[in-house]
């Protein structure tokens, strides 16, 4: 019996902590830009131009004098904001569609997995960023194609958890107690087929992240001159190439802790044996 | 045993279609089998692993498709209710699970194991059923405070009390206990069948147990069947079974069972070779090639179910003849 197994403190809690610490804060950013950022992130002219980070622009400015601490708070919202969208649809949908085909299995089955091997033949990068220059920019449309890019990997996670247990004897049991067959899927099996899924999406949500800053950085992500970080770096390049290293360096500071945040979150995960011990 | 059953089982089949290289081949798991249970007494369905006695269990309470025959409760036809009608017979018919471990969702707490059949099967208010939990956790000799546990946090034993507990909320009449004891310390057997027993007594409910274990069997049944291959090969009640075992598999299998009492005799009856693979049966007995009293004319026919007195009966013409001169 494993629960009887005396736990072991998971000697990667740290990294969970650290994680979710770093997400708060990240969040935090992005809500509080919202309300206040020191000055107004569109306006250009409040200081210098390319001014080096001092007391008055702790960041520096950028090309046409704006404060670039205001732009990568007003950014922080966009960007936290589309990944952790991102990642709940793909969740969402990838969680519902693979309890369907582990399940039910058949025909829908069938079909699922085809149409997912035909989707994972494509370099995902690729595929964003020819449906995004048909399709033009825009903040759903990003969603969208960022979210349906790694559905194939929700799907078969929990379709194959969904498989594996609903002939476990708690799905019987679930029958005999008045479940019908849906009920049995979503309150018994899914339920207890999240974990694996759960820890994918946050080692996932580091490469949205990733994602929607390489998309801003080639000029097809949201509409161009919104503050968001990947365009941020891409408009700093010929700066960062004459020393003015500061244009492009905060808000791929804030890609990388985005990212990081999430990742230290799915290694955390994907190690705690939480008190349960299995499910 | 008076009145009408109130299970019945009437010539129940299951067949599993072998894909495979070359010809499909047929896999009879259950082979016409047919039995009553009397309100409050105990059938028990004996038999090695392979011979049909879980997949019984399983086609009486739909959780597999049987492929025919006929299960009758209190009246309805068990076999034929749309999957839209099936719930409402879990009203009468429960199951207590082989394995306590899988059988509770691990997520869940004791009192939302409990509640779920009472939520899904009855009108009761979020009272009444606080308080017929209550009297489940008190029934299985549970102190009231499990009810916050989840079920890793239970011993194998008490987890096993939770399946009887869920399976009594309802209050049916027949519950199917498969293997309830197989995956329990020794030590807590006794007190499971113990629980069964007294739970049986005070409430008048109906066990069909499913076992291999004849002590087990021994001690809480009324009436036994015995299962080879997927047939009956003999039944007849306790007493008749284990007192004057007929059918030469129920002697193997009563011989090869350890006994601690004194003063019953017994005469060693060994089957020789391996059980036979079920699929595609020769013709004849199915213990034909096992069995030490096999005659010629036993690998022709299958022989039926032949009556030696009483509710005995075994499917033996050599030992059912030997002992009725006897």
């Amino acid at each position: 019996m494993r629960a009887a197994v005396a736990t072991r403190r998971p000697t990667r809690v740290w990294s969970l902590r650290l994680g979710v610490l770093l997400l708060l804060a990240l969040v935090g950013t992005g809500l509080f830009a919202m309300v206040w950022t020191p000055y107004p992130p569109g306006a250009m002219g409040v200081g210098g131009v390319y001014q080096p980070p001092s007391i008055a622009h702790p960041f520096g400015t950028d090309r046409l004098g704006a404060d670039i601490l205001s732009r990568t708070m007003d950014a922080a919202t966009t960007d936290v904001g589309i990944t952790v969208a991102v990642v709940a649809l793909s969740l969402v949908v990838g969680s519902i569609w693979g309890s369907f085909a582990g399940f039910f299995g058949g025909w829908f089955d069938y079909v699922t997995m085809r149409l997912l091997e035909l989707l994972n033949s494509f370099p995902s990068l690729l595929l964003a960023m020819l449906v995004i220059s048909i399709a033009g920019p825009g903040v759903l449309k990003v969603i969208f194609v960022v979210a349906v890019l790694p559905l194939p990997d929700y799907v078969r996670l929990i379709r194959i958890e969904i498989r594996s247990k609903k002939t476990w004897q708690f799905a019987d049991a679930a029958r005999m107690v008045g479940r019908r067959p849906l009920g049995v899927l979503f309150a018994h099996l899914l339920p207890n087929s999240l974990r694996p899924v759960l820890s994918y999406a946050s080692v996932n949500a580091s490469w949205v992240a990733a994602t929607i800053g390489a998309l801003g950085f080639l000029g097809l992500g949201i509409e161009p001159g919104s503050a968001e970080w990947g365009s941020m770096i891409s408009r700093g390049q010929d700066a960062v190439l004459s020393g003015k290293w500061w244009v492009s360096f905060f808000p791929g500071l804030g890609i990388f802790l985005l990212a990081a945040a999430f990742h230290l979150i799915g290694d955390g995960l994907a190690d705690a044996r939480t008190k349960g011990g299995r499910a | 045993m008076s009145g009408a059953p109130v299970l019945s089982v009437r010539d129940l089949r299951k067949d599993y279609d072998i894909r495979g290289l070359g010809r499909r081949r047929t896999l009879k798991a259950v082979d016409g089998v047919s039995f009553d249970v009397y309100p409050g007494e105990t059938v028990s369905i004996v038999g090695e692993s392979g011979s049909g006695k879980s997949t019984i269990a399983r086609c009486v309470t739909r959780l597999t498709d049987a492929t025919s025959g006929a299960v009758t409760l209190a009246g309805t036809p068990v076999l034929d209710l749309s999957a839209r009608a099936l719930p409402a017979i879990y009203r009468d018919l429960q199951m207590v699970f082989q394995d306590p471990n899988s059988s509770l969702d691990p997520l869940m707490r004791v009192r939302d194991l409990l509640d779920e059949p009472l939520r899904l099967h009855t009108k009761l208010d979020k009272a009444a059923r606080a308080a017929k939990i209550a009297d489940l956790l008190r029934a299985v000799d549970l102190p009231e405070d499990m009810g916050a546990r989840l079920p890793h946090q239970l011993s194998g034993g008490q987890r096993q009390r939770i399946g009887i507990a869920r399976a009594l909320a309802v209050d049916p009449r027949v519950i199917v206990l498969d293997e309830p004891t197989a995956s329990l310390d020794v030590s807590i057997r006794g007190q499971i069948i113990r629980l069964l027993k007294r739970l049986q007594a005070e409430q008048g409910i109906a066990y069909v147990l499913i076992s291999h274990d004849l002590a087990v069997v021994r001690r809480i049944s009324d009436r036994v069947l015995v299962m080879y291959l997927g047939k009956t090969v003999e039944e007849g009640s306790a007493e008749e079974i284990f007192g004057a075992p007929a059918h030469p598999y129920t002697r193997a299998l009563l011989s090869a069972a350890p006994k601690i009492a004194f003063g019953e005799s017994r005469t060693r009856l060994k089957l020789e070779g391996e059980i036979p693979s079920p699929v595609d049966l020769p013709p004849g007995c199915r213990l034909a090639g096992r069995c030490p009293l096999a005659r010629p004319e036993c690998r022709r026919a299958d022989p039926p179910l032949l009556p030696i007195g009483g509710t005995h009966r075994a499917a033996c013409p050599v030992t059912v003849h030997e002992t009725q001169r006897a």
